[in-house]
């Protein structure tokens, strides 16, 4: 890379950030382009139509040319209140996976907790019984029921197919939050659910913000039976090992987890903190790290960064295409089981945004889209 | 041939250097030694008052070969509930002397550490010299060993001739209360066998008549500043040890020591409201969960023109109980962390800390204790006891107690630091002596919160949580043995 771009590139990435929003919380909208966007760095993996961002995805590959990747997409043109869930199926071809068209498959319930909004999924393979049926995939999503990004909760859906079609689990959230308690602030979404047997057992990763604290949480859940889910109570997931973000100590949020083959390492990307401080202000980095998967049990647990930041320099192309300014909301390729298909390889899918030039531009607003990024480990 | 009182008294006085020790009439002389019951077999020096120096001596004639010392061994032993010091000094005939070192700042390393081993032989802890001085812990009898290493210039004495040992105690207002009691004293020229076969004995007390004791012996008193006594090993002798529940010492549980009249606890409890900060009426608790009284913490709120938005409810060291002070181990295990019992009484999160003030090894009177707060992201365990459930929960920087929340909290030392404005102290969590904890809350974010706390203690044993699809075996029920 020319050094003289590299520099103007780092400066751009280290100015400071304090806001502590979470990846999904957009609320305004307004006139966006009417048009693509153009990369700015590493290409889409796939494209939306223009009006319509991709954003907070979830991989898995299922054999050796198939994935799925589910997503949060807008329902409604140019309408970022209009979360859904959407997924592609990715065939390879050529060395290259190509996706094919979007399917929505999980959108809001009218009246119910989940009325508004229903983004950011996590799926995994297993076996699940509901009502007497019995299911081989599971979802967990985060939705809430008001026309604001907070006070979100997160709620199951399950298949017999990869792509659907999904059934929402009961009426109620499996993880819920309860602004009267907790206040009216993020809540609990953010999920990422990885299996401890191939079975009914997982753990579930979630982001939790309340009035006192942004962090990740983790249950352990045998739902098996998703008519009796059991849940553990929740551990907060550990921070210590990670790279100093400012913040007083390093904040565990926006993340995706994986474990290696043989369940003995965990492997954790997250957003890098602080967030940007002009829009869209989320993540302008990623962070990748391990730790012994016994440490989510252990206050002590303590992480092996691996890659302390990922930016806008690592999606660099060429001197038209100098990398993109935002990333964020990533989650790790993973087998069906939410374990990595390869220790030696460690593949992202990230969430890419353009940045506003100013408070009037909201060209931004539509212009989410994903990424595909390789980790050295 | 032994050395007549007037030369041991001018020797001693050339050993302590600096020291000013009293007239001849000071030593103790040809006395009916009255027994006590104590730690270990040996003798006692109880202080009176203060005002100089005391000293227990022995001078070898002739002078004896301890060139190939490893370890100095004492017999110590500490009725009392307090750690106390004492100066060593050995000297060779040419009257060149030495003194342990003054401290972990002057001289890093392991290897001059001092071990202490309880009456067993089993290693209980180690420890550096502060101040040159040897420290005895709170209702301890066993052996102290001093490296060679720990000796200050040795090498300038001719180890070939030690021609004195002497084990000097400062009479300070600081030290009132000091009772140490000296039993067989011996050096190593290796590693210690099993049971110290291997010592090298050079005197024993215990086994001496009085009128050894009178000549064989340097007892000097100071001038009436101490007395001497026999002491006979008896465990009755010991204080009262705090009550321990699985791995956990208890050191405060809200019933034992405090009024069993409702009414006059509250006044009691009341008491112990920190003044500068208020904002907390504290009272007995009891209900179903409570082991006996809790005590309610109902947080006010902030008081007008105090200059501290904290409440903190203030436990200081209780007298009668031997191990309240010092948390460092216990049978040998070291201390991990702290823990209490809660419940959360209102309908929201309750945020509460726990402070802890330790007095450095050596502190002298008029010092202000350590103090160690939760550092932002203090991690904590929690068992809820009536759901079974088990959490870490992360602070900022207070620990947040969930809604519904009744059971213990472990919260590990790894996450206390020293507090910001504490610009003394030696930085080392050395736990030795901690005379007072202190419950604190932010009275402005908690306002019309409240809470029972009860059971504040040590836990011992590294602490990880379980669940149905992990099984550590080192979760906090199973700690304690509640599972």
């Amino acid at each position: 890379m020319n050094a003289k771009i590299k520099r103007t590139l780092i400066t751009v990435s280290t100015g400071f950030a304090v806001a502590l929003l979470f990846a999904s919380c957009r609320t305004s909208v307004s006139d966006p382009p009417s048009g693509k966007t153009e990369p700015l760095g590493t290409d889409y993996i796939f494209r939306e139509e223009a009006g319509f961002y991709a954003y907070a995805p979830s991989l898995m590959q299922t054999d050796s040319t198939t994935r799925y990747v589910y997503y949060t997409t807008n329902n409604e043109k140019e309408n970022a209140l209009s979360d859904v869930i959407a997924v592609r199926k990715g065939t390879l071809h050529d060395g290259e996976y190509v996706y094919g068209d979007r399917q929505i498959v999980l959108t809001p319930t009218e009246n119910q907790w989940d009325s508004q909004r229903v983004t950011c999924p996590s799926v995994i393979n297993g076996s699940f019984s509901y009502q007497g049926e019995s299911y081989t995939v599971l979802m967990a999503y985060t939705a809430n029921s008001i026309e604001a990004s907070k006070n979100f909760q997160i709620g199951l859906a399950v298949a017999k197919n990869p792509e659907g079609p999904f059934i929402k689990v009961g009426n109620a959230p499996i993880i819920a939050y309860d602004p009267d308690i907790s206040g009216s602030q993020y809540g609990a979404g953010n999920p990422s659910l990885v299996s401890f047997d191939k079975k009914g057992k997982v753990r579930l990763f979630y982001s939790h913000g309340d009035n006192n604290l942004s962090s990740t949480r983790v249950v352990d859940a045998d739902l098996t039976n998703l008519d009796t889910p059991q849940l553990s109570g929740y551990l907060t997931v550990s921070y210590l090992g990670l790279p100093d973000d400012g913040l007083g100590f390093p904040l565990v949020a926006n993340g995706d987890f994986a474990l290696s083959a043989d369940g003995g390492t965990l492997y954790m990307v997250k957003d890098g903190f602080p967030y940007a401080t002009n829009e869209p202000k989320v993540a302008s980095k990623l962070t990748l790290a391990k730790m012994e998967a016994r440490g989510v049990y252990d206050p002590n647990g303590t992480w092996d960064t691996l890659v302390p930041e990922i930016n806008q320099i690592d999606t660099f192309v060429d001197e038209e295409h100098l990398g993109w300014p935002r990333m964020y909301s990533a989650c790790i390729l993973r087998d069906g089981y939410g374990h990595l298909l390869d220790s030696d390889k460690l593949f992202l899918c990230f969430t890419s945004s353009c940045e506003a030039s100013g408070l009037e531009d909201k060209s931004y607003l539509f212009s989410p889209g994903l990424h595909m990024y390789e980790a050295s480990q | 041939m032994h050395f007549t009182k007037r030369i041991k008294t001018v020797l001693a006085a050339f050993l302590t250097g600096c020291l000013l020790l009293t007239a001849p009439n000071a030593l103790v002389s040809a006395q009916t030694f009255t027994v006590k019951d104590g730690m270990i077999n040996g003798i006692r020096i109880e202080m009176i008052k203060a005002g100089g120096w005391t000293q227990i001596a022995k001078f070898p004639s002739p002078a004896i070969d301890m060139s190939s010392m490893q370890y100095l061994a004492i017999e110590v032993g500490n009725s009392t509930g307090t750690g106390w010091g004492f100066e060593v000094h050995l000297l060779d005939e040419s009257g060149k002397r030495t003194t342990l070192f003054t401290g972990a700042p002057e001289k890093a390393g392991a290897e001059d550490a001092i071990q202490l081993y309880d009456d067993t032989y089993v290693l209980h802890t180690t420890n550096k010299a502060y101040y040159a001085s040897a420290f005895t812990l709170p209702n301890f009898g066993g052996w102290m060993l001093i490296p060679r290493a720990a000796f200050h210039e040795l090498s300038a004495l001719d180890l070939n001739k030690i021609a004195g040992l002497t084990l000097n105690f400062n009479c300070t207002d600081g030290n009132k209360g000091l009772q140490v009691e000296i039993g067989r004293v011996g050096w190593f020229s290796e590693k210690p066998a099993s049971k110290f076969s291997n010592l090298k004995l050079l005197f024993d007390p215990a086994e001496m008549t009085d009128a050894q004791l009178d000549t064989d012996l340097l007892l000097d008193n100071g001038g009436g500043l101490a007395s001497f006594f026999r002491v006979k090993k008896n465990p009755k002798a010991a204080l009262k040890t705090c009550k321990t529940l699985g791995d956990v010492r208890i050191l405060e549980d809200m019933t034992e020591g405090y009024p069993a009249d409702e009414s006059e606890m509250n006044k009691t409890l009341t008491k112990m409201v920190y003044a500068k900060g208020g904002g907390v009426v504290p009272t007995v608790y009891k209900d179903e969960d409570t082991d006996g009284n809790a005590l309610r913490y109902d947080i006010t709120g902030p008081v007008e023109g105090n200059e501290d938005y904290y409440s903190a409810v203030t436990f200081v060291a209780k007298s009668g109980l031997a191990d309240w002070r010092t948390w460092n181990t216990k049978d040998g295990k070291k201390a991990q962390g702290v823990t209490f019992w809660i419940k959360n009484l209102s309908d929201y999160e309750v945020s509460l800390g726990l402070e802890i003030d330790e007095y450095d090894p050596g502190t002298k009177e008029g010092d202000n204790g350590e103090r160690w707060s939760l550092q932002y992201g203090t991690r904590v365990l929690l068992y809820d006891v009536n759901t079974k459930q088990q959490y870490i929960v992360q602070s900022q920087p207070h620990l947040f107690i969930p809604v519904g929340f009744t059971g213990w909290v472990r919260v590990p030392f790894s996450f206390y630091t020293k507090a910001p404005w504490c610009t003394w102290g030696n930085d080392v969590q050395d736990f030795l002596d901690v005379p007072q904890i202190a419950v604190i809350s932010d009275s402005n974010i908690n306002q019309g919160l409240s809470f029972a706390i009860d059971n504040l203690g040590v836990y011992y044993e590294e602490t990880l949580v379980s669940t149905s699809l992990f099984d550590s075996g080192m979760s906090l029920p199973e700690r304690m043995g509640i599972k």
